[in-house]
């Protein structure tokens, strides 16, 4: 346990280093999700007030999830650069820290990027009669951004040596994650347009997200060991 | 292989000494055959590569690696190892990215962690690949003092004159 | 001679299905709201059932075996059960459009079944591509078969999930309704044909399996004579 704490602390602080050293990593999904906002918003206006609450939430959520795909295929980047990887696994850290600290950066990394593209959705969706800001919607968003960053996380580490990983990313996470956006953009609906609680949802959409979270945190920590592992 | 060993890999391009090396590493699962390890830690140097992240400074890198294998290093250790590897100017050492080093100096700090480690085995592929004269020398001193204080090395160097002294045993590889 | 025992395979398998589909179109009454065109059924679902069911399950069996014993064997297998699950997806989409069509005047519906089966082929075909674009080695065996894992667990979750998101917002469709309100012969035909499909599934993943194995040995033997 000692080891696996120490191996944790040692890797998650300095894989938040190495993040911070190239803040571009951090800036561009932000600025991508902007752009795709923007659009969105052209491609839609004008809205019915009946539709406005629905795109609101599709434009927000959708645009999260690009941005947050570009970021997830790039988080290997630093340890690819001059294969950092494969030295790492010479040193045989326990997988589950290694994925544990990645997985750390990578959630921290989506929660800015999900609380700027929601803020700038809030401000860009303000209408006198509909109000969309909602701490309720936001926690969601948290709620979805732990299931597809372990799934994110995995699929990079399986891309770290394949040709056209940008094309194959995107072409392997969007399907996998279309249970999380479902069951985000239904709570979301349910929370804005119904009016209904957390804790009302907990036993329809929450609830389906939060196993799906379950499933994919598990599932995605026990295969990226058979990635890593020496032979 | 026996403390104070260096066994050189010899062989023409092609014919599998980087392959045995990372079989040896446990990078790559041999077909045939099985190794076994008294001691299963040691350090690996690429041909290729160097292991470092590129963003961030010479002395995050080593200390980095020192705390991941539990080697306690004090800046003092860092800084004198630094030192002899003329990586020591403490704008170089503490702010410069890695990216902006040259060839020769990204390959001098990977044998500073080599060097740095407590490991007792050492596999290194190509390890002088970009290297001065000076540097040369070092790495053939680190090298000896290396397997006079028990450790061993299986070493790939095409250049002999570095290590020719310290070879115990050669192992050649055919195509 | 291997080759034309594989031929007679493929014959018997093609008989096998044929006579799936006489004995659906012969023996089974006409739908009162359809018509005749409700019999596409018969190829639509089966496909469904080995391209969801027969291919997934293959998949997921041969990934986790390349899990717990890499070999380059194990590798083909699962690519095997990919690409004739691929196939399989392929006519459930067609034959889904086309029975859509009929019915409900589109080529398209986005029922759980459809839905399903239009991401398992898009996963299928990343998973070709993430094959081709990897080293052959003891990593890709690993990756590929994390993904195969991957593919066959996430499944039946999206189906679930895009059920359940139907269910929410449009009536059930006729598709779906079909199974549960159906006639007795029309069901067992239906059984039938799931049936045959999947030994015809089965022996197509044979065959395939084979191609691979002789490929490779013969990539192998060039590799070995030269000197």
């Amino acid at each position: 346990m000692t080891t696996f704490l120490r191996q944790l602390t040692s890797l998650t602080t300095h894989f938040i280093r190495v993040e911070l050293a190239n803040l571009e990593r951090l800036l561009s999904p932000i600025l991508f999700s902007t752009t795709i906002l923007i659009l969105f918003f052209f491609a839609f206006s004008p809205m019915d007030q009946e539709v406005f609450v629905k795109v609101y939430i599709a434009q927000t959520f959708l645009s999260m999830f690009f941005a947050l795909q570009i970021g997830f295929a790039r988080i290997f980047e630093p340890d690819d650069q001059d294969d950092a990887f494969t030295l790492l696994r010479t040193y045989k850290p326990i997988p589950e820290a290694w994925f544990l600290s990645k997985y750390i950066v990578i959630t921290l990394f989506g929660v800015l990027v999900i609380s700027s593209t929601m803020g700038l959705s809030i401000f860009f969706n303000q209408s006198i009669n509909i109000s969309v800001a909602s701490w309720s919607v936001f926690l969601v968003a948290i709620l979805a951004l732990l299931g597809i960053a372990a799934l994110g996380l995995l699929l990079s580490a399986m891309m770290l040596k394949a040709d056209a990983k940008q094309i194959l990313y995107p072409l392997l996470y969007f399907p996998l994650t279309t249970p999380v956006l479902l069951a985000a953009v239904q709570c979301s609906q349910e929370i804005l347009i119904n009016n209904m609680s957390l804790s009302e949802l907990l036993s329809s959409w929450l609830g389906l997200l939060l196993v799906f979270d379950a499933i994919y945190i598990i599932l995605s920590t026990l295969l990226f060991g058979e990635l890593v592992k020496s032979e | 292989m026996s403390p104070g060993e260096l066994l050189h890999l010899s062989g023409p391009n092609g014919s599998g000494k980087t392959t045995f090396l990372k079989i040896i590493a446990g990078l790559i699962a041999p077909d045939k055959g099985s190794i076994s390890f008294h001691d299963t830690h040691y350090e690996y140097l690429d041909s290729e590569s160097n292991g470092h992240y590129l963003k961030i400074s010479a002395a995050s890198n080593l200390r980095f690696w020192g705390k991941l294998k539990q080697h306690h290093l004090s800046n003092q250790q860092l800084d004198d190892e630094l030192l002899t590897w003329g990586l020591s100017n403490p704008y170089i050492s503490q702010k410069l990215a890695v990216e902006n080093f040259s060839t020769g100096m990204k390959r001098k700090l990977a044998l500073a962690r080599v060097s740095l480690s407590s490991e007792k085995i050492w596999l290194l592929d190509e390890p002088i690949l970009g290297l001065d004269e000076k540097s040369l020398n070092l790495f053939s001193k680190k090298l000896a003092k290396h397997l006079n204080q028990g450790g061993c090395a299986v070493v790939i160097s095409h250049d002999l004159s570095p290590i020719r002294d310290s070879i115990t045993r050669t192992l050649t590889f055919e195509s | 001679m291997r080759e034309s025992k594989d031929i007679l395979a493929g014959l018997i398998g093609l008989v096998l299905v044929f006579i799936g589909w006489w004995y659906a179109f012969s023996f089974t009454p006409v739908d009162a709201q359809q018509g005749a065109v409700y019999r596409i059924i018969y190829i639509h679902v089966p496909a469904a059932a080995s391209a969801l069911g027969l291919c997934s399950l293959g998949l997921l069996v041969t990934s986790i075996w390349g899990l717990l014993k890499p070999s380059e064997k194990i590798l083909q297998a699962s690519r095997s059960w990919v690409e004739v699950g691929l196939i399989f997806t392929t006519i459930t989409l067609l034959t889904g459009s086309i029975w859509g069509k009929s019915t409900w005047g589109t080529w398209w519906t986005w029922d759980a079944r459809l839905t399903t089966t239009f991401l398992l082929a898009i996963l299928l075909l990343a998973y070709l591509l993430l094959y081709n674009s990897l080293r052959q080695g003891k990593q890709r065996i690993r990756i590929c078969s994390v993904l195969g894992i991957l593919i066959c667990v996430d499944v039946p979750i999206i189906y679930k999930s895009v059920s359940w998101w139907r269910t929410l917002h449009q009536p059930s469709s006729i598709i779906e309704q079909g199974g549960r309100t159906m006639d007795p012969a029309m069901y067992n035909a239906l059984l039938l044909n799931i049936f045959l499909i999947a030994i015809f599934s089965t022996l197509l993943w044979m065959i395939r399996f084979k191609n691979l194995r002789l490929h490779d040995q013969m990539t192998q033997d060039s590799f070995e004579g030269v000197s």
